[in-house]
C-alpha cells in the first residue's frame, strides 16, 4: 500500500484490536491504496501495530515481523500499541509493542483518526 | 462492596445442576453467559448463568458458593458449551469444577498469574506505579485519603 | 473535522490545581505539581492562598480520549480540539506539558 505520491512505502496492518478499524478506514477513504504486483519496489516496509498487545501473542508477533522484508520498521498505532492504553494495568497486556518489536514511531489516539496514521507514516519515513 | 448483592439476577438455585437442568428442559438451552461475581466481604462467589430459548427469551439464575474453598458441579453434562466457561472461571477465580472433563487452563495457559479476577488479587502494575492523584490539593492537608477508581480494596493503595 | 477525540487543550490560567482531572482519569495519564503562595491585596484584611500551577502533563501514549477530565473540570480549563497530528518517534515525547497543551486548538488548519 502506498501512502504518498513522492515516496512509496509498503504498509501492513497488524490488526490486533479496534484500531485496525481505523486502518481499514484509511484504506476505504483512499488515504492508503492497495498494492499492485506491478508496483516498483517499496522504499520501506512498515508494520502498523493496531491494537492491544497481549503477552500471549509475542511469539506470533515476532514471527510476523521476521517475515517482513528489510528495510522495515514498526509503528505503534493507538494507545494500546503505544503503552497498553486503557488496559495498561491488565494482567494479560504488554505495555506497548515497544517491548516486543523495535517501534520507531508512536501515534496517540484511542483510536487515532485515519488521517493521523497517514501523517505519522509520512513523518516517520521522512525521519529515516 | 460491603454487602452481598441485594438484587442478584434471577432465582437462586439450591441444587445447581438440577436447577439448570430444569431451565434447559424448559427450552432455555442456549448458554449465553456463565460467570462469577466476587463478594469478598460476604465471603462468597455468586455464580450467574444466563440461558436463552428458541424465541430469544432469556432467563437468569444464580447460586452462591464459599469463596475460600469454591467448588461447583460442572454443567458440561447438560450444557456442553459450559466447557470453556467453566475452565475460565477456574483459572480466573479459582473455582473447582467438579466433574469437568478437561479442567485445564484456557486463556492463561502460559501465564504465571493466578486467579486475576478475584478482587483481592492486586494488579502488579498498579502497585508499581504511584497514583498521581494521591497528592492532596495544594495548601490543603487531605482529611480523607483519595483513592483511584478500580478494584476498591486493593492492597496497592498508598496513603 | 469534529472537535472530539482529538487532542485535549489546556487553559492554564483557568486551572486551580484542584486535582479533579488527575483523580478521575481512568488511565492515570494526567499529572499536576503545584504549590500555594500568599497574596495580599491592598485593602484586604488578611492574605489569601492562591494555587500556582508548576507542572501539568498529559501522557498521550496512555490517554484513551474518554473526555472525563474535560467534563469534570469545574473551571473549564480543559477542552476538546480536533488536532490529531502529534505523533512522536519516542514514547516520552508523547508526554506534553503546559506549553504544548496550550497550543492545541489554536492553529487555523
Amino acid at each position: 500500500m502506498t501512502s504518498d505520491p513522492g515516496v512509496r512505502v509498503h504498509v501492513r496492518d497488524l490488526g490486533l484490536a479496534c484500531c485496525a478499524v481505523e486502518f481499514t478506514a484509511a484504506v476505504a477513504r483512499g488515504l492508503l491504496t492497495p498494492a499492485q504486483d506491478t508496483d516498483e519496489p517499496a522504499r520501506a516496509h512498515v508494520l502498523v501495530v493496531s491494537g492491544t498487545v497481549t503477552d500471549a501473542l509475542h511469539d506470533d508477533i515476532r514471527a510476523t515481523w521476521e517475515a517482513i522484508p528489510e528495510p522495515r520498521f514498526a509503528v505503534a498505532f493507538g494507545a494500546c500499541a503505544t503503552s497498553g492504553g486503557p488496559y495498561w494495568d491488565s494482567y494479560a497486556v504488554t505495555s506497548g509493542i515497544g517491548d516486543v518489536l523495535p517501534a520507531e514511531h508512536y501515534v496517540p489516539g484511542c483510536p487515532p483518526r485515519p488521517e493521523a496514521l497517514v501523517a505519522a507514516l509520512v513523518e516517520s519515513v521522512a525521519l529515516r | 462492596m460491603t454487602a452481598p448483592n441485594p438484587a442478584p439476577p434471577g432465582a437462586q438455585l439450591g441444587d445447581w445442576v438440577a436447577g439448570v437442568t430444569e431451565l434447559v428442559d424448559a427450552g432455555f438451552d442456549y448458554l449465553d453467559l456463565l460467570t462469577v461475581v466476587d463478594w469478598p466481604d460476604a465471603g462468597e462467589f455468586e455464580v450467574v448463568i444466563h440461558l436463552v430459548n428458541g424465541d430469544a427469551q432469556g432467563v437468569f439464575a444464580h447460586t452462591r458458593i464459599d469463596r475460600e474453598a469454591p467448588v461447583l458441579d460442572s454443567l458440561v453434562g447438560i450444557l456442553p458449551a459450559a466447557n470453556w466457561h467453566e475452565r475460565e472461571l477456574a483459572e480466573m477465580f479459582g473455582v473447582t469444577m467438579t466433574g469437568h472433563p478437561e479442567p485445564t487452563r484456557l486463556l492463561l495457559a502460559d501465564s504465571p498469574v493466578a486467579h486475576p479476577l478475584r478482587k483481592d488479587v492486586p494488579l502488579p502494575r498498579r502497585q508499581d506505579r504511584p497514583w498521581p492523584g494521591a497528592k492532596p490539593e495544594p495548601g490543603r492537608r487531605s482529611r480523607r485519603t483519595p483513592r483511584p477508581h478500580g478494584a476498591p480494596d486493593q492492597p496497592d493503595r498508598d496513603g | 473535522m469534529q472537535n472530539t477525540h482529538g487532542a485535549i487543550a489546556l487553559d492554564a490560567s483557568a486551572c486551580t490545581s484542584c486535582m479533579l482531572c488527575v483523580r478521575e482519569c481512568p488511565d492515570w495519564c494526567i499529572e499536576i505539581d503545584s504549590h500555594t503562595v500568599e497574596v495580599t491585596e491592598p485593602g484586604a484584611r488578611r492574605p489569601r492562598s492562591v494555587a500556582v500551577l508548576d507542572r501539568f502533563t498529559i501522557d498521550w501514549g496512555l490517554c484513551m480520549y474518554c473526555g472525563i477530565c474535560v467534563e469534570v473540570c469545574p473551571f473549564d480549563a480543559l477542552r476538546w480540539t480536533g488536532d490529531t497530528d502529534y505523533s512522536a518517534a519516542e514514547v516520552d515525547d508523547l508526554r506534553h506539558g503546559v506549553e504544548r497543551l496550550e497550543q492545541f486548538g489554536t492553529s487555523s488548519d
